[in-house]
């Protein structure tokens, strides 16, 4: 591993000071579960790594009257260890639970993962449904972006050299929900996606279907054609979900690779949405906030 | 440059690490004698350098050194107590589970974390609690049923042994 000079900042303002000084010269890791492996295989070589985990500013799940914030620095394994989360986002904590494996669950984080933006990041697709907020700090002021604006290629984010993500705030659902992350993948630990789906459903009087994809496009994707056909249908029945599922194989764009061709990982999509929809439709059952 | 000094507590002992930036936690205490920790695949694929960091489970090739400024880290050393195995490394070898050994002290200290928060786990939860830790010998089904016994052992089913609080 190349040599580098580790800065450990202790709150936000001492990392956007470290950031000015070096600009595009350091990475900034929380986890580190993907950059010391790029560091190892020197696919990155940076002058400084700005390592953010003693900042306490940027640790912690908080739960708000509506939204909660899961803080810059909150693993995999603590949204899986989170009642709230589990209650309110139960399609994120499944994402959470298939990625990896529960060495790597206690370190990587779920803001290093869309930070990584690479297309296969667990964690994309549901926050893209539960249409979660990255919240941004840099020296000139704060800023939040929904995260399909986030990231806007493979590993490539509209974070300027002078920011962090200090966090992503999702609204609470006010309504019932349910929801589920649909993964293939070759083994069931420390694999990524062939292709993976994640499907909510928002309950109540104005029903709302979401469905979001992983590993199939460069960008986050939502399937909008299916998620309107099914919005729009009184009773969904097993010829509807056919056509979603059409539907959604339609918009995805994915690449052959050694993990998957293109053919394959479109044929997964179709599978896996209609399964997605039918999990939805018959739970299991997240809750909404009482209002 | 070797100059930074990084203070630990390593098997209950403070312990001071003189290391690079660029030191992983694995070598830094490889380099210290701690050579339970095998460097596998220096990926976070293997699980062969698994230690215990403030109470939980981790792959050391996965942390710089600098990060465990302050930490608590346990590792297989730490398990001897006046010379005697702990029951779960005495529960793998009364199994089988170890072939070539590679993968063992991981196995063994993800297992010691396992046990610590759930006492009474089952099949589907032991291997769960496994699939960070490769191994590449003997197939899982002996490390699986040391891990059982090393639950009952610690939980005290084991006809008069040791209790769980010796450990």
């Amino acid at each position: 591993m190349r040599d580098f000079v580790l800065e450990r900042p202790r709150s936000i303002s001492e990392v956007l000071s470290t950031l000015q000084r070096h600009g595009k010269k350091a990475i900034v890791k929380s986890g580190g579960t993907d950059v010391i492996v790029w560091l190892h295989k020197s696919l990155k070589e940076p002058d400084y790594i700005v390592d953010l985990t003693a900042v306490e500013q940027l640790k912690g799940i908080i739960m708000n009257e509506d939204n909660v914030e899961v803080k810059a620095l909150v693993t995999l394994s603590e949204v899986i260890e989170d009642n709230s989360l589990n209650r309110y986002f139960p399609a994120l904590v499944q994402a959470c639970k298939s990625h990896s494996d529960p060495l790597i669950r206690n370190r990587a984080t779920v803001v290093g993962n869309i930070c990584s933006a690479v297309p296969s990041g667990d964690m994309i697709a549901p926050l893209v449904c539960y249409d979660a907020k990255v919240e941004i700090t840099g020296t000139n002021g704060s800023r939040k972006v929904p995260v399909s604006e986030f990231i806007i290629g493979p590993k490539r984010t509209s974070l300027g050299a002078d920011e962090i993500v200090t966090g992503i705030r999702i609204s609470l659902p006010v309504v019932e929900t349910s929801g589920c992350y649909l993964k293939a993948i070759r083994r069931e630990a420390l694999d990524i996606a062939q292709a993976a789906v994640c499907c909510t459903l928002f309950k109540g009087d104005n029903r709302e279907f979401r469905i979001a994809f992983c590993a199939v496009s460069a960008r986050p994707l939502r399937a909008t054609e299916a998620e309107k056909l099914l919005n729009s249908c009184g009773n969904i029945d097993d010829n509807v979900i056919e056509q979603a599922a059409g539907l959604a194989s339609d918009v995805v764009d994915p690449i052959t690779d050694v993990r998957a061709s293109r053919e394959y990982r479109i044929e997964m999509i179709a599978e896996l949405t209609r399964r997605a929809i039918s999990n939805c439709l018959e739970g299991p059952v997240g809750e909404g906030v009482q209002k | 440059m070797k100059d930074k000094r990084v203070t630990i507590t390593l098997n209950g002992r403070k312990t001071i690490l003189v290391v690079e930036d660029r030191t992983t936690l694995l070598n830094a205490l490889r380099e210290h004698g701690v050579t339970s920790l095998k460097r596998g695949c220096e990926e976070g694929e293997c699980g062969a350098c698994t230690l215990i960091m403030n109470g939980l489970p981790q792959k050391s090739c996965l942390i710089l050194a600098r990060e465990a400024e302050g930490a608590d880290i346990l590792t297989v050393e730490g398990l001897v107590k006046k010379g005697r195995l702990h029951p779960i490394q005495q529960a793998f070898i009364d199994e089988g589970a170890i072939q070539c050994g590679y993968c063992t002290p991981g196995m063994v200290m993800t297992t010691y974390a396992l046990l610590k928060k759930n006492p009474y786990p089952s099949d589907e939860e032991i291997r769960e609690a496994l699939t960070g830790n490769i191994c590449r010998c003997t197939g899982y089904l002996a490390i699986i049923r040391a891990v059982k016994k090393s639950a009952a052992i610690l939980s005290g089913n084991n006809g008069g042994g040791g209790t769980r609080e010796d450990y």
